[in-house]
């Protein structure tokens, strides 16, 4: 019984197969990776911007049946109103808040967050200028407004994956395809609900019924990528305890497989459409934001549990030797 | 390295008047110069955990002293990196199957690992490149520094960094690390933990000679028969994977990277944006596509 083992009888590999967790030692439990400091405020405007972004590209889309063009200036107006609400939230984020504008010294396209900093004060003066031009009754001025507002919008709605995944926290990192995808159909949804929601206040029913089977087709990709995403980075490692992926799952389905539910349960039952439509778009609406705010803080989660880190950090879930480098090296 | 520079004996006097021009060649055997790259080649097998780096640099760089209770983590009180330490010596007892008692250890340092961890002023460096303030940048000497009078604190280099070097210090609502001493290695002298090291563990210099170095450090200890020794962060070495080419700050180990709380193969964050926003940008199409087929035209 006192005889020591040889230490070369090999234990079995601390890395684990695909989808395991990390078996070997740790450093005292003290995770190798920090995270980030974000909190609901980055979390708020990763939905209302997303959503704000896509609406616009939206209502720039359905140019032809907005008649009397109450989607665009609603679109304006969610453009505005998102670019300002978000870009106090992510000033308040700051630590040192009154030197914002050194985010503008510089444009580095290396930073996803540098990135979003342009796409979003592009955005935002799009949308303030259509709104400004709605207001003075400028139509042209207004409908000339879509386009740049449309094309930073979509820019609103996917850059936020990036800029998630373009750090070493395990559960952003690992995926970042997928997360790309679920952000831009999640934004797609929420922008999609939101100009649908305000047809219905104006009466414009028949747009409504339109804007609603593209939401939920959005939301049905949306799922969709919700379920790619959370399995991806379960394989890269990535091991939420029950609670925590109980969450997410609840994040989910309140943000996608409900709202997706009620808008087919209202196509099947037309005397109840317009109320199943108006509820299933506001869980669209708000759905979105509580799951960018579950995806901010699983992240945050998964960066303070080190097996996560050194399981994620392992050769296999490098990119593949060889690829194409899209971005030229800086620093 | 550690022969005396036939230049010390002009200064044998403890009392100074000046600082010794270019005193980095009488204490470190090397000249600092603009644009050559300059890093640190950390051997932890002969470092005594004696904390002396970690003394220095708070001496040095006059940062506060953090937190003064016992860890319970072996001898390693300061317990990790942060804003306000950046030289940090961890502490492993390996105690092998037999628990922290075995009495049967291989010759070589095997049960008591020390390493001095300090940031690895990576090139290219995730902290920098995530900076959206142009905060951080390279130095004249390749490496990497917080400016302090830029940084507004969005705190993305934190997350960015893939051994979670960088910091925030809530009090002054800035990130920090490492500068390799940039104010002193301006003044012709070799940075504080280095100089203060009194084994060498710590090695300054240009980073292709200490590179040089480490091959033959860790080939020797092999031949040795100390199977165990790797080199982290030279080009080609764990550390220096995915888009990373090699860290300016390089380690010889005697134990996976893992065990030192390091990972074995970090990632340049920067090519992730690509694949996320390309994606992105492709399912927002292809749900354009739909909704323009929806929406378009008035049925």
């Amino acid at each position: 019984m006192n005889a020591v083992p040889p230490a070369s009888s090999a234990p079995r590999a601390p890395e684990g197969r695909s989808g395991e967790p990390w078996r070997g030692e740790t450093y005292y439990d003290v995770p190798p990776v920090r995270r980030s400091h974000w909190d609901w405020k980055v979390g708020t405007y990763i939905g209302l911007g997303g959503m704000a972004g896509a609406a616009q590209l939206v209502a720039l889309l359905a140019r032809g049946r907005d008649r009397d063009g109450a989607l665009r200036r609603q679109a304006h107006w969610m453009g505005s109103l998102a670019s300002a609400i978000g870009g106090v939230l992510l000033i308040a984020d700051l630590k040192t808040p009154h030197r914002f504008a050194n985010m503008l010294r510089i444009f580095r396209p290396t930073s996803a967050m540098s990135l979003g900093t342009w796409i979003l004060s592009a955005f935002g003066l799009a949308s303030a200028a259509g709104t400004l031009a709605d207001l003075l009754g400028t139509r042209r001025l207004a409908k000339a407004a879509q386009l740049p507002a449309a094309a930073a919008g979509a820019g609103m709605s996917v850059y936020t994956a990036a800029l998630l995944s373009s750090t070493s926290t395990p559960f952003w990192a690992a995926e970042p395809r997928e997360m790309g995808a679920r952000f831009g159909s999640a934004a797609f949804a929420a922008g999609t609900a939101a100009l649908s929601l305000g047809a219905r206040r104006r009466g414009d029913d028949a747009l409504a019924d339109r804007l609603d089977e593209v939401a939920m087709l959005a939301a049905a990709a949306g799922l969709l990528a919700s379920g790619l995403s959370e399995s991806r980075a379960r394989a890269a490692g990535v091991q939420r305890p029950a609670g925590e992926l109980a969450r997410g799952l609840g994040a989910v389905a309140v943000a996608e497989a409900l709202p997706l539910a009620g808008y087919a349960a209202g196509a099947a039952a037309p005397g109840a459409r317009r109320e199943l439509s108006q509820l299933s778009s506001l869980a669209l609406v708000l759905g979105n934001i509580v799951m960018r705010n579950e995806i901010i803080h699983a992240g945050n989660a998964s960066a303070d549990r080190p097996r996560d880190a050194f399981r994620f950090a392992q050769p296999r879930n490098l990119p593949q030797a060889g690829a194409p480098r899209r971005f030229p090296r800086r620093g | 390295m550690t022969e005396v520079h036939a230049r010390a004996r002009d200064y044998s006097s403890t009392e100074l008047e000046h600082v010794i021009p270019d005193e980095a060649e009488l204490t470190a055997g090397v000249r600092i110069e603009p644009g050559r790259s300059y890093g640190f080649f950390t051997d932890t097998t002969l470092c005594i955990g004696c904390k002396a780096c970690e003394v220095a640099c708070k001496e040095w760089n006059s940062l506060p002293a953090d937190d003064l209770r016992l860890s319970g983590m072996s001898y390693d009180n300061t317990r990790r990196l942060s804003a306000t330490t950046w030289r940090h010596v961890a502490f492993v007892e390996k105690g092998g199957r037999a628990g922290p008692r075995a009495d049967l250890h291989q010759p070589f340092q095997d049960g008591w690992l020390m390493m001095s961890d300090v940031c690895k002023h990576c090139s290219p460096a995730p902290c920098l490149e995530a900076c959206p303030t142009g905060a951080i940048f390279r130095t004249e000497f390749d490496t990497v520094v917080v400016q302090q009078d830029i940084c507004n604190g969005c705190g993305y280099c934190v997350p960015a960094c893939p051994f979670g070097v960088v910091a925030m210090d809530d009090d002054d609502g800035k990130a920090h690390k490492c500068t390799l001493c940039y104010d002193r290695m301006k003044g012709g002298l070799e940075p504080a933990c280095a100089k203060s090291c009194p084994t060498d563990s710590i090695l300054f210099g240009p980073v292709e000679e200490l590179q040089a170095h480490a091959e033959k450090r860790v080939q020797e200890l092999r031949e040795r028969g100390v199977a165990g020794a790797r080199l982290y962060g030279t080009p080609g070495a764990e550390g220096a994977t995915g888009g990373i080419r090699h860290l300016n700050a390089s380690f010889l180990l005697l134990d996976r990277p893992e065990v030192y709380n390091l990972p074995a193969a970090p990632s340049r964050p920067a090519e992730r944006i690509a694949p996320a926003l390309g994606t992105g940008l492709a399912a927002v199409a292809g749900l354009a596509l739909a909704a323009f087929a929806l929406l378009g035209s008035r049925r």
